[in-house]
């Protein structure tokens, strides 16, 4: 059981962010007038992170990665339950480990 | 309208008891971020405020994903802030059960909004419930349940060596494919998302550290609202 002070530094900065995200949303709405970009940026916003932060590793990863990201996309899009879509990625990729 | 919110033990117990079924997902999904946070090298108590202090698993995980030696503190916390923006939303939607408590119970209840405890709120809220402690309630399980099953998650983490060869490793991008999946739109979201991916690929190769999170992710999601805007 062991802290690193850096950790613990970015932890806390990570928890007060995501609180005051949590609280500006109410605070906000009490005070501002509603506005499109926001509403749109706002709804662009998680699948964009999504993407932007799977893209290179997947990429970088080589044809295993890239055949376990395909896996995960199918399961998850015929609406498999998540753990049966992670297994099959996970799966996918350690099968062509193997065999590559 | 709004006859009179109110906010009871009552309440909270009803929210506590009607968040056990999804208690079970947030299990699953909690114990899958411990062991990914061993395999990572983050030590227990590390992980355990982790969960006890940040609650938001996607965000939790993308940490995982940026976790380096030392850390960036900047990186993460501009990442936890991206993933977590739509509780904006969220907090705001909620607004007709949140103001009339005063901000004390307001924003202390807001300190345990997460997706599932939003979901069920917002359903009773529009069912026609009145008793706001019931997102609290709500909020009280899924927090221990996930500190809970992190914990238990962690301690199995110990017990698998090399992950790789079972493909563990990449179990976290996984998780974010898995979660884009479902919000995926038809008409509105294959551009932005080929201008994300593409602009990430490019910035993961041209720029140090994380910035292609940061570049990616606000191209995509400017792209989106361009085209929203010419429709």
């Amino acid at each position: 059981m062991s802290v690193d002070s850096l950790a613990l530094v970015a932890i806390l900065c990570m928890a007060l962010a995501t609180y005051a995200v949590r609280a500006s949303g109410f605070f906000l709405v009490q005070r501002l007038p509603r506005s499109r970009f926001l509403d749109r940026f706002l709804h662009h916003l998680p699948g964009a992170v999504f993407v932007a932060l799977v893209t290179p590793p997947v990429l970088a990863g080589g044809p295993p990665t890239w055949a376990g990201a395909a896996a995960v996309v199918g399961f998850a899009a015929l609406r498999a339950p998540l753990l049966a879509s992670l297994l099959a990625g996970a799966g996918t990729v350690a099968l062509l480990r193997l065999l590559l | 309208m709004s006859s009179a919110i109110v906010f009871t033990a009552k309440g909270l117990r009803a929210g506590f008891l009607a968040m056990v079924p999804l208690g079970l997902g947030a299990a699953t999904f909690g114990a899958l971020f411990g062991f990914l946070a061993d395999q990572r090298g983050l030590s227990a108590l590390e992980t355990l405020l982790m969960s006890g202090l940040v609650f938001a698993g996607a965000s939790q995980l993308l940490a995982l994903e940026l976790w380096a030696d030392p850390p960036s503190v900047l990186a993460l916390t501009l990442g936890a802030i991206g993933v977590n923006l739509r509780f904006m939303m969220m907090a705001a939607a909620l607004r007709p059960w949140l103001a009339p408590l005063g901000p004390a119970r307001a924003y202390g209840s807001l300190t345990l909004l997460v997706d599932m405890n939003f979901a069920m709120s917002l359903t009773e809220m529009r069912r026609g419930g009145r008793d706001a402690a019931y997102f609290l309630g709500g909020g009280l399980l899924l927090w221990l349940v996930w500190v809970g099953s992190t914990a238990v998650g962690h301690l199995f983490g110990h017990l698998l060596r090399e992950p790789e060869r079972f493909g563990l490793d990449f179990l976290v991008a996984a998780c974010f494919l898995a979660m884009a999946v479902p919000i995926y739109e038809k008409r509105r979201s294959l551009v932005p998302w080929l201008v994300a991916a593409g602009v990430a690929a490019l910035a993961w190769q041209t720029l140090p550290g994380s910035w292609y999170l940061l570049a990616g992710t606000l191209a995509g999601a400017i792209t989106g609202v361009v085209l929203d805007e010419r429709r």
